[in-house]
């Protein structure tokens, strides 16, 4: 069997995704934790040269880049328990989901960034993303897959292992049983999913990780007024 | 007796280089469609309608349903119709182009934003815009080979359109010189041959329409900025 090696960050969403779906196919494969953002190894900046950015999956020595598309490609190479559905249409609808969660990931951190006035615009502007989410991606669903979860499920992880922390740092809460009972019910669901409860990164330590750098916004805004 | 209705109907823009993808991809696969031009200061209750979320052009409805983004919707048209493939099938070469596409996605709004701002914002964008041809020239374009997809074009060509069209007009319209022929050699060559492919040949905006609306467009929105 192909090696197999995943280039990582232990609290990034990114690697997370990759590591929930290699373990949900059962798929053997070594872990190199990269040291960012100032340390990368020689390796990760040979493998993507483009971004230098994990995860990078190396199959048989041959890398690939962006999270979304390790995915498909985990998916297509090992397609026991797929993580996306047979029909084409249903297909695009997947993709569109996990496209749209990816590109409003890093703008939903940034309420982390601010402070005042700012912090609260930005706040405002992740419960808009959140009802989108809720309304047209969910759905009634279980999961954004259907009865099981898929590609666009692993995606939106990052708000139970990254946005939920970095909330509880800054003293506010994003998804409420009340303001938003279907996101409130996917989070229950999805993280009582065997594979993906037994590998979230550790939460303490995330949140510790996180309170380092919030601190270090702080002083970067005190500096700007 | 009451018409057919068009069993693959677009929703464009005819300046939108987003919708062009979509266009070349339908032509080169001959699979007939209906478009239907959107104004984009007065969406339809269909555009509405059909992709909620964005409100944005291109939408691709088939048999009733709609895609949108277009980079899902290529993806769609590729599943559906696999002749004249446009995506290696295997899955380490796919992955290869779908990073270029994302990459294309992700950069190519750096390229409008060059006729939407000035001075250090402009700048900024042209900077981005040299990163970018910098990383295809470099990374992407393999000496020899006449297109991203080999002899023939394929998806990751077609998602780099705003580069190879877009981009020259944009350019003479600021009166910037980023895309420099000495400067990137193969990129240069990857356009004159894209642009020579009949399908893409016949359909492409053409550049004085463009000119003048990209005019009109940035003295709208420079107007604003100064309100």
């Amino acid at each position: 069997m192909a090696e197999v090696k995943l280039f990582g960050f232990w609290p990034s969403p990114f690697t997370r995704r990759v590591i929930w779906a290699l373990k949900l196919k059962g798929v053997d494969y070594d872990y190199m934790e990269e040291d960012l953002p100032h340390n990368k190894s020689s390796l990760l900046l040979k493998y993507n040269p483009v971004h230098k950015m994990t995860p990078v999956l190396l199959h048989g020595g041959k890398p690939i880049a962006e999270s979304l598309f390790i995915l498909e490609y985990i998916d297509e190479v090992w397609p026991h328990n797929p993580l996306l559905p047979e029909d084409a249409y249903e297909r695009s609808v997947a993709r569109f989901w996990a496209k749209f969660i990816e590109e409003k990931t890093r703008p939903m951190w940034e309420f982390f960034h601010e402070f005042g006035q700012e912090q609260q615009k930005k706040i405002e502007f992740n419960m808009e993303i959140l009802r989108t989410i809720e309304e047209h991606g969910l759905g009634d669903k279980k999961f954004f897959g259907g009865d099981v979860i898929g590609i666009a499920d692993l995606v939106f992880g990052m708000v139970i292992h990254m946005l939920a922390p970095m909330a509880e740092v800054v003293g506010v809460k994003f998804i409420e049983a009340d303001s938003f009972p279907r996101l409130h019910a996917w989070v229950k669901n999805f993280s009582e999913q065997p594979v993906i409860k037994d590998n979230f990164p550790d939460y303490n330590r995330v949140l510790e990780f996180l309170k380092i750098r919030r601190e270090y916004y702080a002083t970067l805004s005190q500096h700007n007024h | 007796m009451a018409e057919a209705e068009a069993v693959v109907k677009l929703l464009g823009a005819w300046l939108s280089p987003y919708c062009y993808r979509v266009i070349w991809a339908l032509k080169l696969k001959a699979i007939p469609y209906e478009y239907i031009e959107e104004d984009l200061s007065a969406k339809s209750p269909l555009l509405l309608q059909s992709n909620p979320v964005h409100k944005k052009v291109p939408v691709l409805i088939h048999d009733g349903k709609p895609i949108s983004e277009s980079t899902v919707i290529l993806r769609y048209i590729e599943e559906i119709w696999p002749h004249n493939p446009s995506l290696p099938t295997d899955p380490y070469d796919k992955a290869v182009a779908l990073f270029w596409i994302k990459f294309a996605d992700d950069k190519s709004p750096s390229i409008s934003k060059l006729y939407r701002s000035d001075g250090e914002e402009q700048q900024q964008a042209a900077k981005e815009c040299s990163e970018m041809l910098e990383a295809m020239e470099e990374q992407g374009l393999i000496e020899g080979k006449k297109f991203f997809g080999g002899d023939e074009i394929n998806m990751v060509d077609i998602a780099f359109c705003s580069v190879a069209h877009w981009l020259g007009v944009i350019e003479e319209f600021a009166g910037l010189k980023i895309l420099e022929p000495h400067r990137f050699p193969k990129l240069s060559s990857w356009i004159q041959n894209f642009k020579s492919v009949p399908v893409i040949k016949e359909n492409l905006p053409h550049r004085d329409k463009m000119i003048a609306l990209l005019k009109r467009r940035r003295e709208v929105l420079l107007a604003s900025k100064s309100n």
